[in-house]
């Protein structure tokens, strides 16, 4: 499909269901890569598209391949996804890789298939956090890997760092930090230890095996790492995302903004374009069960209402630096009680400026908590 | 129609949990009243929440027949008590209408304090006690030592005793000899003028006011003209009869009788407790003397979580007033609360009772304040008059004296836990006025003590100090100036008035510290320190911090899937519904809740 005029830009989220292991802390739709089917999943995967590309206008933008471990998946499979999905030729290709999972002619490969933006899932340079974790990796696969991303020089990349894990000390993290900065990334995702429901470390806490970290060290140490990367150069451009000039990932911060994207793959959640019967977009959301997934696939698809249109754009552009517009607010008659606003901008943790809504950074630790009012200060909703 | 020599009027007297109940069950089953398919236990407790707390609150009446073994027919009317100290109004109201009593005790436990006090009050009225031990079933039965203690505490004749057990069956035709033989029949002259005293009245929605009289002189016919005596009303009678155990219609009521009236009366207030009905012509030249009024003498506020309740909460609590005539109402405003009501109970129990009422059969999430008691108060400007909310009280220095009410307790307990009991006693500030032994190894204490500090969970207290083993019975006897202040709680400077009370100065502090560490630990932490204080006017005797959070965000990537987060954000905006805002400080339901129960150990 095409128009004459320019449509909005539009990004594609492919996820992968398998890991070598499933991480102890992970809630994600992940099952161990024993029982792949990689050319199943292919299949699947053009399937979704081909059921959802009529709402998508042009070529995408940018490709997130996510998941899961998509650096496991021959490199094959992934040109023939790639190949199948429609990309602007100067989108952003991003990866997915975990130490350990490919060797330096692999990953050739792999930047060979167009991928220009690699997503390192590090976590830590602690062996014995690591072995807590649950990862699948050791140190040495983490410095081999980094070693071969250094000599082939992808045009950019992320290094995932966990912290606020159990028993985590902040000397600890400073010396991750230290390893990260030697490393000199050019964006940092970030992702303090969350206890999810139903995983083997949410039970080990319940049963008083580990422990969660103190709301106040969990604060030290997310404010050191903002000191000590901010120091060096990264801006930190949403809640948990750091980078250097230029280097922002171009398909997160379209979502944070509120653009489109198709989801393919199990479990993936997408946003589809406005139509005249649902004039604030679509969410859809694929079978999260791989079975079902691949015998069948069909995404559910949820309309929201302009109240939840507003809720679903503060929660993702109050993160980002930017804030979130008022005008959008507006749009969807979800201002918020300006008095809610002032109680918050007394509080030294939001910036009201006339435009947009803005975090200050003792605001950025309460996010949740400033979004959970504001939303409660918006205007009542009929049942 | 019969004459009042085969009429016996009888009611039961009997602790908690003493078989009272079921001992009515057992008699009704006797007399052929009720069949195995009626069958449900504690048929007179007609309410759900008297079946499950094993307690009767209303006066019921039921009429059994009960034919003896040598052919003669009697009318039994069995009247029903509440087994509580807050309604020993109603007991006295119930026992006005007997000859007798029944006081039902428990072969291994043997007499309660709850159960002597009602017991004098049949005294007083000069009925004929026969003592019933029951549960002789039960491997601990000690029977010759509960009559042994019967006679040492009571005096009463234990010769005509009888021993069953309402559970099997046992002896239930010995209580029914007894009832005929030593309980006199009513006196009373049925061709005199008509006065008939209301007992009890309550309001069915199906055929209005329902009126429960004992016919002391006269007969009372269907269809005739009555005038009821306080206010000059004139109704025509359209049913009368009694309960068999259901209404059951008759053609009259003679003297002697125990029965209902139906005369179109379509408020309670028209039918007071207490009343005299008598004809309207031939009518009798003055009124049956009544019965004391009660009084309310606990109070608490009752607020609806959800402000929208509060509607639904007003039209609940006109319905329990129609039937408890004992409980009253009226608005109040809390800044911290909003609108709500500020209610009167005849006790604690009664105030439970209430409130569980409220959240059961109305479905209300409510709130319900520190219960106080009434105060006296006295202004430097000569004003006096009586507060029933901490929030009435007017500003220190204008106060001169309040005087609290003083309720004398009397306590029965095994002598091992006196050493506790007695602390207990001292702690709430209590006078020993008399430690006597009442049998071997029992011992009744009296105790002055401030009304006040009986509400404040003393009960709970008590039974947790004497492992359930002491019970206690207590009557309001004076009011006394007490140097008493009234405690503010503040968060974050703004006054939360419904956690103020008033307390004697010397257990403020402690009082003071307790609060705030209480609500320090109920309430959430914020997005700024929030300060608990506990002041008694503009001195600060306790001061706690909730300090402001430091962390609440998720550092991660949502992995596109924003709508369960949006739904977890609405599930946050449902539960503030059941936050209160003082100020912009946001107190859980909990946090209040917590206050109020607060464990003062």
């Amino acid at each position: 499909m095409s128009s004459d005029a320019t449509p909005p830009p539009w990004g594609i989220y492919v996820h992968t269901p398998w890991c070598r292991v499933v991480c102890p802390y992970c809630a994600f739709a992940v099952r161990p890569v024993r029982g792949a089917d990689w050319d199943a999943w292919r299949d699947g995967v053009l399937r979704d598209w081909q059921r959802l590309a009529d709402a998508f206008p042009g070529r995408a933008s940018t490709v997130y391949l996510g998941g899961g471990t998509p650096s496991l998946a021959p490199p094959e499979i992934l040109r023939s996804v790639l190949a199948g999905l429609p990309t602007a030729p100067d989108a952003e290709r991003t990866l997915e890789v975990d130490p350990g999972t490919v060797d330096r002619d692999a990953l050739a490969a792999l930047l060979d298939l167009g991928i220009d933006r690699l997503s390192v899932g590090v976590q830590t340079f602690h062996e014995r956090h690591l072995r807590a974790l649950g990862r699948g990796h050791d140190l040495a696969d983490t410095r081999q890997l980094l070693r071969h991303i250094t000599a082939l020089a992808p045009r950019t990349w992320s290094l995932d760092l966990m912290f606020a894990l159990p028993g985590q000390t902040l000397a600890e993290l400073d010396a991750d930090l230290d390893a990260v900065l030697d490393h000199a990334p050019p964006h940092v995702s970030l992702y303090g230890l969350t206890f999810e429901p139903g995983t083997p470390l949410h039970r080990l806490r319940d049963r008083g095996r580990v422990q969660e970290t103190d709301e106040d060290l969990w604060a030290a140490m997310y404010d050191r790492i903002g000191e000590r990367l901010g120091g060096a150069g990264y801006e930190r451009y949403e809640v948990s995302n750091l980078a250097r000039p230029g280097h922002r990932s171009r398909h997160n911060e379209a979502g944070w903004r509120g653009a489109c994207y198709a989801g393919l793959g199990p479990a993936a959640h997408g946003f589809l374009p406005p139509t005249p019967g649902a004039p604030w977009g679509r969410r859809s959301v694929q079978p999260a069960e791989v079975g079902a997934w691949l015998r069948a696939g069909g995404a559910s698809f949820e309309t929201p209402s302009a109240h939840e249109s507003a809720v679903d754009l503060l929660l993702s552009t109050l993160r980002h630096v930017d804030g979130t517009p008022l005008r959008e607010l507006a749009r969807r008659d979800a201002l918020p009680d300006p008095r809610e606003v002032a109680r918050l901008v007394d509080l030294g943790l939001l910036l009201d400026t006339a435009e947009r809504l803005r975090l200050t950074p003792a605001g950025v630790r309460l996010a949740d908590g400033i979004t959970a009012r504001l939303v409660a200060a918006m205007p009542p909703t009929e049942p | 129609m019969p004459s009042n020599e085969s009429i016996r009027n009888f009611a039961i007297i009997a602790h908690i949990d003493h078989g009272k109940s079921t001992l009515a069950d057992r008699l009704m089953e006797h007399t052929g009243l009720l069949g195995e398919r009626d069958k449900k236990d504690q048929y007179l407790d007609r309410m759900d929440i008297e079946r499950e707390r094993g307690i009767t609150i209303k006066a019921q009446s039921v009429e059994l027949t009960h034919k003896t073994a040598d052919g003669r027919t009697f009318k039994l009317n069995l009247i029903d008590t509440p087994g509580h100290v807050d309604f020993a109004y109603e007991v006295s109201r119930s026992l006005f209408a007997c000859e007798g009593v029944l006081l039902v005790v428990d072969a291994a436990q043997g007499i309660e304090a709850q159960t002597l006090s009602n017991v004098y009050l049949a005294l007083e009225q000069d009925l004929e006690i026969i003592p019933v031990v029951n549960k002789i079933d039960l491997p601990s039965a000690e029977p010759y030592r509960v009559l042994q203690e019967l006679e040492d505490s009571i005096g009463l004749d234990i010769d005509d005793a009888v021993l069953c057990s309402a559970k099997t069956g046992q002896g239930i035709d010995d209580v029914l000899a007894a009832i005929v033989n030593q309980i006199p029949a009513p006196k009373g002259d049925p061709d005199a003028p008509l006065q008939a005293l209301i007992i009890d009245s309550w309001f069915d929605s199906y055929v209005g006011v329902v009126v429960m009289v004992r016919v002391v002189q006269g007969t009372l016919k269907k269809g005739d003209k009555v005038k009821l005596m306080a206010t000059g009303a004139v109704h025509d009678v359209t049913r009368v009869g009694v309960f068999a155990p259901d209404i059951s219609d008759r053609p009259d009521l003679v003297a002697g009788c125990v029965g209902f009236v139906i005369a179109g009366i379509k408020t309670l207030e028209a039918a007071r407790v207490g009343d005299t009905i008598t004809h309207k012509d031939r009518g009798a030249d003055s009124p049956l003397p009544g019965f004391r009024e009660s009084k309310p003498m606990v109070f608490s506020g009752i607020f609806p979580v959800d402000n929208a309740d509060y509607e639904d909460l007003r039209a609940a609590l006109e319905k329990l007033q129609l039937n408890d005539a004992a409980f009253n109402y009226e608005p109040e405003v809390s800044d911290a609360l909003g609108f709500g009501f500020r209610c009167g109970y005849l006790g604690l129990l009664h105030m439970e009772i209430i409130q569980e009422r409220l959240e059961r059969e109305y479905d209300l999430d409510l709130l319900n304040t520190a219960p106080s008691v009434v105060y006296r108060v006295r202004t430097k400007a000569g004003a006096e008059f009586e507060i029933t909310s901490p929030s009435k009280l007017p500003p220190i220095g204008e106060v001169e004296s309040i005087a609290e009410p003083v309720s004398k307790v009397v306590l029965h307990l095994p002598e091992q836990y006196v050493g506790p009991v007695l602390k207990l006693c001292e702690d709430r500030r209590g006078t020993q006025i008399a430690f006597e032994y009442t049998g071997p190894g029992r011992v009744q204490l009296t105790y002055e003590i401030p009304y006040a500090e009986v509400v404040f969970d003393f009960f709970d207290k008590l039974k947790s100090v004497s492992r359930g083993y002491a019970s206690m019975d207590y009557e309001v006897v004076r009011w006394e100036v007490s140097d008493l202040v009234k405690l503010d709680i503040l968060v974050n400077k703004e006054p939360v008035d419904a956690l103020s009370i008033i307390v004697h100065r010397d257990n403020s502090f402690h009082r003071g510290q307790i609060v705030a560490r209480t609500l320090k630990d109920h309430i959430p932490r914020q997005m700024f320190d929030v300060a608990i204080q506990a002041a008694i006017g503009t001195k600060v005797i306790a001061r706690t911090t909730v300090k402001a959070l430091r962390k609440d965000v998720t550092a991660k990537c949502y992995g596109g899937d924003i709508s369960r987060k949006r739904k977890l954000l609405e599930r946050q905006k449902e539960g503030k519904k059941r936050m209160k805002s003082v100020g912009s400080v946001e107190i859980p339901q909990k946090a209040f809740l917590a206050v109020l129960s607060v464990d003062d150990g």
